[in-house]
């Protein structure tokens, strides 16, 4: 699963580059899914609630601003190989290979100071 | 969408206070999904790695288990408003013993698309 987080870093993009950001990114995801690797995926509202605690305390947040906010997510179907290599932290080499040639990274090719980062991670089988 | 944060406040616990909790967690899905409210959720594998940078070129560990920023797994809703939503994680037999719950609605549309006809309606309004 890719958690896509940080959500206001297309503020700072022009339309220009906001429209070929977007046209790159569902290019993406379209060849993904073609390719049987991408599951589902959708974009999260950018703010909500948390409730946390033995109360249940619902307070705001996290908000937009916030770096570990999560903007989105999409499940993706990796090999058996890379998930049987996945679990550890002392593999992460071998993870970080399978990532980059199983998913194909998403290459931005704005020159922007776009900070998006994802958090990849396998769901449990 | 909910989002279980804090993964780890599990691990204080008991061999009767975990069984206890796993039966309450099961039930409390059971009955979610029996009313239909409950659609696919996973728990998410305590390790992972996050790309960042242009081009992807920066591929670290974490974010860990034990951080609060780490995500230990999501539960789709099907739900009409957050209220509701809001109300089913109250009723989440994990929020007693720590962590916390994000609740988020899925967007309908793509941020990316809202902010470029924001754009676009601010140009226009310049423009006009």
């Amino acid at each position: 699963m890719l958690l896509f987080r940080g959500n206001d870093w297309t503020k700072s993009l022009s339309p220009e580059e906001k429209q070929k950001v977007t046209d790159q990114w569902m290019a993406w995801f379209k060849r993904l899914t073609d390719q049987g690797k991408a599951i589902a995926g959708n974009p999260l509202e950018p703010e909500g609630k948390i409730v946390s605690g033995k109360n249940r305390v619902v307070s705001d947040g996290p908000f937009a601003e916030s770096k570990e906010a999560i903007g989105g997510y999409f499940s993706a179907r990796p090999s058996p190989a890379s998930t049987t290599q996945w679990p550890s932290r002392g593999n992460a080499p071998d993870c970080r290979m399978a990532c980059r040639s199983k998913l194909g990274l998403w290459r931005p090719n704005v020159r922007s100071r776009a900070n998006l980062s994802m958090r990849v991670t396998f769901a449990n089988a | 969408m909910l989002l279980y944060r804090s993964s780890e406040w599990y691990k204080t616990l008991s061999q009767e206070e975990l069984q206890k909790l796993i039966n309450q967690n099961k039930a409390w899905f059971e009955r979610l999904t029996s009313q239909g409210k409950a659609k696919p959720g996973r728990a998410l594998e305590r390790t992972g790695v996050t790309v960042s940078g242009k081009n992807g070129r920066f591929v670290m560990d974490g974010p860990f288990a034990e951080s609060k920023e780490a995500i230990g797994g999501y539960l789709m809703l099907g739900v009409e408003t957050i209220e509701e939503a809001i109300a089913i994680a109250q009723g989440s037999p994990s929020l007693a013993y720590g962590g916390s719950i994000e609740v988020r609605p899925v967007a309908e549309d793509c941020p990316l698309d809202i902010r470029a006809r924001e754009l676009a309606r601010e140009e226009q309004l310049v423009n006009a």
